[in-house]
């Protein structure tokens, strides 16, 4: 029979890393609100692009339709 | 009575300028507001995509910032954590190798058992045989005893020639068994 062996790491100074954890999460949700509102700006360009195609396509048909 | 100052116009005048009647008027009208509506409507969003393109800008470099506070933060965590993959490593090799000591030790043990059950055999077939023949001088001592005093004095040369003996035969004993061994 093969016992199992465990292995323990000591770990130092746990107050701090316990700060320095929480501090790592609240800026990993500010990291993660700021790229959500990137990708919605980049959501809202894309659109208005996709619009200005539609306004341009109009535009020439409308035009093509003004014939003296 | 009123004189007439408009001036009567010549036939060459008349025949000179050129009119031409539009058809569907109304519709073209629309057509061609519409179209100025649409190309407002997208200086408009034209705007709106500048704005976009600041907000874009201010958002990048708040994303720098925090990136830069986030990979210094990480750099102080692993300061202040142990280094693993070294431990990790290092305690495996170790326990690899003192599973292999403990395997070789488990054999020299086994050989060394094995070893000792075969002195302890040969001592004690050895022992044996010297009580036996011990017995014997014992007949021979009450049959001295009897006639003569001489036995008594013969028992003491006895009793000095027998640890004599005994410590031959031990260190007989001994040669026999260190011979076995070295044979084995």
């Amino acid at each position: 029979m093969e016992k199992k062996r465990e292995i323990f790491i000591r770990l130092k100074e746990i107050s701090e890393i316990i700060n320095l954890l929480e501090e790592i999460k609240k800026k990993e949700d500010i990291l993660r609100d700021l790229f959500s509102q990137y990708d919605s700006l980049n959501l809202k360009e894309d659109k208005i692009f996709d619009n200005w195609s539609y306004y341009l396509e109009d535009i020439l048909q409308k035009l093509d339709q003004v014939t003296l | 009575m009123v004189k007439n100052k408009t001036k009567k116009l010549s036939s060459n005048e008349i025949f000179d300028d050129l009119y031409i009647s539009m058809n569907n008027s109304i519709e073209k009208r629309k057509n061609i507001l519409s179209s100025i509506k649409n190309s407002l409507i997208m200086q408009d969003e034209y705007e709106k995509i500048f704005q976009i393109k600041s907000n874009k800008d201010s958002i990048i470099s708040e994303i720098k910032k925090e990136m830069n506070a986030l990979n210094s933060d990480y750099q102080k965590l692993k300061k202040l954590l142990p280094n693993i993959r070294n431990v990790l490593s290092y305690t495996e090799k170790e326990l690899e190798e003192l599973d292999n000591e403990i395997g070789v030790l488990k054999s020299e043990i086994k050989i060394d058992n094995e070893k000792i059950n075969q002195r302890e055999n040969l001592s004690n077939s050895i022992i044996k045989g010297n009580l036996k023949s011990k017995g014997k001088n014992k007949i021979i001592k009450k049959g001295l005893e009897k006639p003569v005093k001489k036995p008594v004095q013969k028992k003491e040369k006895l009793k000095v020639e027998k640890k004599l003996t005994k410590i031959e035969r031990i260190k007989n004993n001994l040669k026999v068994i260190e011979s076995k061994l070295n044979s084995l």
